[in-house]
């Protein structure tokens, strides 16, 4: 593996491609961008969590003034469904509505203002139905069906060894239950989307959105026609965070619809209260988790069982055979990165009348992640050991089976991030578990907590291929045609910086157009930490095919063989005499004269995933990305009020391609974290959210985000680009655990829900430590 | 709250006109001339958000932000006296407040956030009437009081009478203005502490604000001479403890009467359950630990006051 | 409606505009005059995307209605960039990538000039309560931190 010197590019911090539009203002996003004449569509939605539609009445809003379409289900000429796994969710309810924002009839008008008015003139009958609003009452015989085909989706398991036997070998046994809201992603951005018919009979849909194919593949069936007659344009993404790879679903068949019926441009915008309260939200979560160990902390056995909240609809919950969608997941992750001889998970996915889950930084992991570093720590404190002791003891290292049987054979550095986390941290500051039984509480009370983790790179799917088309033009300068978006986390900065190194040209020779499912190849959607990864493989691929025809050239123009030619920085030249050069654009140049091609397609899909739904044994995911994270609180006794005073994370990423952007991923996903750990949740009552808007659902400012010193290990994944592997999830991944371990380690009493907020912090403080067994 | 209730689609401005009169006697015959159409709008900051809830049905708003003198900070005769229109930047920013009045430079330097507080003004946060207020909790340990200017002349409102309701005041805003609230400023043996609790640490509504002044006189050991305790949001208005006052008032300063103080405050406040504010239980614990606080810094601070 | 015109500054540039009561800053902005480097986010003064520098102050334009305008003296983003030169913050926030998603980059950058005009040297506690009302989902803050203090020595050294 090279070291950073040798390359020209890669390994570098090079300031992002978007960066002076970015910071001038003149970067437009979709909100900014002068559509003309268009018409203005409003979604009018049910207030019930269910109920039966047995009436709609639009005749007064169809003639008022202005308004120009007003449809429902019966106007959708194809398929009314839709969903990134399954199309469950119909474009507009027909026969029922399933929860709160339900869409169930669309007005395009003039303006804002009178379809806002027209919503109000339709009249809807409802006949309200009994609602479910949790998973276990779903599960149970007579509830409430929000599908016909029953509330259980499915049951995903994972299996290892025996798990009886298992637990009869261990010294020391805990269970506990953990429970986990539904979050928003708050991406700034506001969701919109603007659509259009061609001439052509094509249909166009522009919105910022992180799946422009399954965007497409969504509204072609919704409007009967072929995928090839419908165009997604991504448009710049105000942020994402796994929000955008539905929500753009959501609108785009919308707004498609009624582009399609009233033939003109129109556009769909949903205010920050209809983005919470209809788009897809981080699956909530009750798990049980069981584990055992010996005296000496020695795992030996782990069961857990997951009851995971689907919603409304499907999105990106079911499994994606064999290992994608955020149950399967969830339930893989859940036994953490430990090596654990004997295992059971099993993880039941349900349907409520409550907003839907889908996909949210982390794709199930945060969830899973709280539940078994929260285990894993409180059994530190049982057995009387350090937690960093007893993690370092049992966490995977080279030649560990996973859960599922699988060797990680590979880029591994998880040991490598706790010793620099508890270097950079200096863990030897911890003071044991504060027992204030004993020595009662100071008015601050500091405590220091940890938490490890594990995520996978890319989705696990059969169909997880990325295509690039690649081209060096006559001047030398590099056109990039791909899918992947870029939504903050620097990729197109990226993939231009892996263009470059491949090809010998320098980054500010490199274009990537924006992605546009009319001239990009098939890419996958943007999620699951793999963009750098598959695009960067890909990219690689495509160079390739460049490069040799390209130093065929320049063999024939320097005179040299072309084993000792190298391209870098623009320049072609004899590694063995420097000063045997020509400009590479030059090389470019000659050799389109000589007819030879300077384009590549690269294709590239990992290695295969597997996992038998029976067993729980396979190869789910093709490589991990691992972590630390050390985190530093001071706790108000008095009020329970909870202090960041420092973070440090250390992450194994196989290969930083730009430190720069991966320290913002660090930081920023921290944040993430911090939200989950300490003020995010989506208040329900009875169906209703409580605290739409950003007024009252609470992500963290300025002023809640301590210092974070973050560390880079580099265990080159031989899947990977320059040995890279995915980064853009893990960090929000073990924050929470890690706060929670050192509020603990501050009060002496443990927290098993978040969000954490003051009153759970005194309320753990007055009520009695819960005994191990 | 049903979802009816909800915001999800932004509800129409409905003010026609705005205007911007030169004095407040302009202000007035606006307000008379539109006989209950037209409001006041100071910072704004409160009523734009409110008419997007469809709340505001003024045809007219009359900006009386610019009124010559209405952001004045000044100190006459012993009072502070501040222009309605003063911003909440100002009054943090006011070295006056900040050493005469401190318990409001620190509730005006914690409202929303400081675009808010640019805009947002003293007299807008307390004719909004809500029982939390970041400047009205403090103003009611100041002891304040308030002028209201209509078409039949002025009045002072104490402000410890002025909150009617959540979200209601005695003014009017449709026939009166608020100009200006002032309150003894402070002085030697006397200090005052404002605290806020709340879920994130800015641009966040208080589960919890309280204010204490005191003052002590100095003799053998130190006696309370005079103490005010507010708190909110606590009641469907800003709350004074005064039995909690009254514990203190004429008594030595020990550590077990001001717990107990703080502990006959929390049974002042009644605090419902709330989703987003916490349970009563906790919102009254919590009543009692920033009242300690509140007295003990007022009490710290008396010691540096000039 | 009958219309009033509203007098201001954007930029340096007069402005004189007949507008509907009714209307908002941000929008004016916006709309009427395409400076689209002001976001919005939320229309409720909640997530600091619009904020925009008014008579020196950072303000945030979704709450001001039109006619608050009058006689005022704004800067928006656009007004930053001086013949293709960089402001100092600007400078600093590519440098230190605090941009990502940029959504959010507009308003900080004013709130680090807004800052900085008032407070040459403003301790990291200061910066933290100069950005503390616009909201950021993707950098967590650090790197907006780190770049408006380099600006601040930056400009110190000129």
């Amino acid at each position: 593996m090279k070291s950073n010197e040798e390359f020209a590019v890669v390994g570098k911090s090079k300031p992002r491609i978007d960066a002076r539009e970015k910071v001038t203002g003149k970067l437009k996003y979709i909100a900014d961008m002068d559509y003309g004449d268009t018409l203005h569509a409003k979604v009018l939605r049910s207030p019930y969590p269910h109920a039966r539609i047995k009436r709609i009445d639009t005749s007064k809003a169809a003639a008022l003034p202005g308004v120009v379409a007003v449809l429902t289900a019966k106007d959708v000429p194809g398929r009314n469904g839709f969903g990134a796994i399954v199309p469950d969710q119909p474009v507009l309810c027909g026969d029922k509505v399933r929860f709160v924002g339900d869409g169930v009839a669309l007005v395009a008008a003039v303006d804002e203002k009178t379809a806002i008015r027209a919503l109000d003139l339709i009249k809807v009958d409802y006949e309200v139905l009994p609602a479910v609003f949790s998973p276990v009452e779903a599960l149970s015989g007579n509830a409430p069906k929000v599908h016909d085909s029953g509330n259980l989706i499915t049951t995903s398991r994972v299996e290892k060894g025996d798990i009886e036997s298992g637990f009869r070998e261990a010294d020391v046994i805990l269970e506990r239950t953990y429970e986990l809201p539904f979050l928003e992603h708050a991406y700034l951005e506001p969701d919109v989307a603007v659509a259009y018919r061609g001439d052509d009979g094509t249909v166009t849909v522009e919105a910022p959105m992180q799946a422009p194919f399954t965007t497409r593949r969504n509204v072609a069936p919704v409007l009967g026609l072929p995928i090839n007659k419908v165009r997604c344009i991504v448009t710049p993404l105000g942020g994402g965070f796994g929000g955008k790879e539905d929500s753009p679903v959501d609108t785009a068949v919308r707004v498609a619809l009624l582009a399609w019926h009233t033939g003109k441009r129109v556009r769909l915008e949903y205010s920050r209260e209809e983005i919470m309260l209809s788009t897809c939200k981080r699956h909530p979560m009750i798990i049980r988790a069981k584990i055992g160990a010996k005296k000496d902390g020695t795992f030996v056995a782990f069961e857990g069982t997951i009851y995971n909240e689907q919603g409304a609809y499907a999105s990106l919950g079911p499994v994606l055979p064999p290992a994608g969608g955020v149950h399967a997941h969830a339930v893989v992750m859940l036994p953490g990165p430990y090596q654990i001889p004997n295992i059971k998970v099993e993880g039941y996915l349900v349907y409520t009348n409550h907003p839907y889950g889908g996909a949210m930084r982390g794709f199930g992991a945060p969830q899973s992640n709280f539940a078994h570093e929260s285990l894993v720590d409180e059994l530190a404190d049982l057995l009387n050991m350090d937690p960093f002791e007893l993690r370092r003891k049992n966490c995977f290292e080279l030649g560990s089976k996973t859960a599922t049987g699988q060797v990680i054979d590979q880029s591994i550095g998880l040991k490598e991030t706790l010793d620099e986390s508890r270097k950079l941290f200096q863990w030897e500051r911890r003071k044991p578990t504060a027992d204030p039984a004993k020595t009662g509480l100071q008015n601050k009370a500091t405590g220091l907590g940890m938490a490890i983790g594990w995520y996978r790179t890319s989705i696990g799917t059969t169909f997880d291929g990325t295509g690039v088309n690649l081209h060096l033009l006559e001047d030398g300068s590099v056109i990039i045609y791909q899918g992947l978006v870029e939504m903050g986390q620097g990729m197109h900065t990226g993939i231009s910086q892996i263009a470059a190194e491949a090809l010998g040209v320098n980054l500010e020779n490199v274009r990537v157009v924006a992605p546009d499912t009319d001239s990009a190849p098939e890419s996958g959607p943007t999620v699951g930490s793999r963009c750098t990864t598959l695009m960067g493989n890909a990219i690689l691929l495509a160079a390739q095919q460049i490069k040799e025809p390209l130093m065929q050239s320049a063999s024939e123009l320097l005179e040299t063989p072309v084993e000792r030619l190298v391209a870098r920085e623009g320049f072609i030249f004899d590694k063995e005499k420097p000063e045997i050069k020509m400009e590479l654009k030059e090389a470019a140049r000659r050799s389109m004269g000589m007819g030879r091609r300077l384009m590549g397609q690269g294709w590239y899909t990992p290695p295969k995933p597997t996992l038998d739904p029976r067993t729980g044994q396979g190869n789910p995911y093709f490589v991990y990305t691992y972590a630390t994270q050390m985190v530093e609180v001071e706790v108000d006794t008095k009020t329970g009020e909870v202090e960041l005073k420092k973070i440090v994370g250390s992450f194994d990423i196989g290969k930083a391609i730009n430190p720069q952007l991966l320290e913002g991923q660090i930081e920023g996903g921290i944040a993430m974290g911090v939200g989950y750990a300490l003020m995010e949740k989506v208040i329900l009552e009875e169906g209703i959210i409580k605290n739409l808007g950003l007024k009252d659902y609470l992500i963290p400012t300025a002023k809640d985000m301590p210092e974070i010193v973050s560390s880079i290990v580099e265990e080159p994944n031989v899947h990977g680009p320059f040995g890279a592997k995915g980064i853009g999830e893990m960090p929000n991944i073990p924050t929470p655990a890690a706060i929670n371990n050192a509020i603990v380690n501050a009060i002496g009493s443990r927290i098993y829900k978040v969000p954490i907020d003051s009153e759970s912090v005194w309320n753990a403080m007055h009520s009695p430590k819960p005994k191990g067994r | 709250m049903r979802f009816s209730e909800t915001v999800v689609y932004t509800k129409e401005r409905e003010w026609e006109q705005y205007l911007v009169p030169a004095t407040i006697d302009d202000a007035l015959k606006l307000l008379k001339r539109f006989k209950g159409d037209a409001r006041v709008i100071a910072g704004g900051t409160d009523l734009v958000v409110q008419a997007r809830q469809g709340g505001l049905q003024a045809k007219v708003l009359v900006d009386i932000s610019h009124l010559r003198g209405f952001s004045d900070i000044k100190l006459h005769k012993g009072m502070i006296r501040i222009g309605a229109g003063a911003t909440h930047s100002r009054i943090a920013e006011s070295a006056l407040v900040v050493e005469r009045a401190q318990a409001l430079a620190e509730g005006a330097s914690r409202v929303g956030s400081p675009q808010i507080r640019n805009v947002g003004t003293i007299g807008g946060n307390i004719v909004n009437g809500q029982p939390g207020a970041d400047t009205a909790i403090p103003l009611l340990a100041l002891d304040a009081a308030v002028k209201v200017v209509g078409t039949r002349g002025e009045r002072i409102i104490p402000l410890k009478e002025f909150f009617v309701g959540v979200g209601q005041t005695k003014v009017d805003s449709t026939k009166e203005i608020v100009t200006e609230i002032s309150f003894p400023a402070l002085k030697n043996g006397e200090a005052s502490c404002a605290l806020r609790l709340a879920k994130r640490k800015t641009l966040v509504l208080p589960v919890l604000t309280a204010a204490v002044m005191a003052s002590v006189k100095s003799g053998k050991g130190r006696t309370f001479k005079d103490v005010r305790i507010a708190v909110g949001p606590v009641a469907i208005t800003p709350l004074r403890c005064k039995q909690a006052e009254e514990v203190l008032i004429g008594n030595p300063v020990t550590d077990a009467l001001i717990t107990r103080a703080a502990e006959v405050a929390a049974t002042e406040a009644n605090p419902r359950s709330s989703l987003m504010r916490g349970s009563s239980t906790y919102r009254k614990a919590m009543v009692s630990v920033l009242v300690e606080r509140g007295i003990r810094s007022a009490l710290e601070r008396i010691g540096g006051e000039r | 409606m009958k219309e009033q015109t509203v007098r201001f500054k954007v930029n340096g540039n007069k402005i004189a505009l007949e507008v509907e009561a009714n209307e908002l800053l941000v929008d004016v902005l916006r709309e009427r005059l395409g400076l689209t480097g002001t976001k919005v986010g939320c229309r409720e003064g909640e997530c600091g995307t619009c904020s925009i520098i008014m008579n020196g102050r950072l303000v945030a334009a979704c709450l001001i209605p039109i006619m608050k305008a009058e006689g005022a003296d704004i800067v928006t983003i656009e007004g930053l960039e001086k013949n293709g030169d960089l402001h100092v913050v600007q400078q600093m926030f590519i440098e230190h990538g605090a941009i990502q998603c940029g959504f959010c980059t507009p308003a900080m950058v004013l709130a680090g000039k807004a800052l900085l005009d008032r407070t040459p040297n403003p301790t990291h506690a200061e910066i933290r309560e100069a950005i503390s009302g616009i909201l950021c989902r993707c950098t967590g803050y650090q790197k907006i931190i780190e770049a408006i203090d380099s600006a601040a020595k930056a400009q110190g050294r000129r």
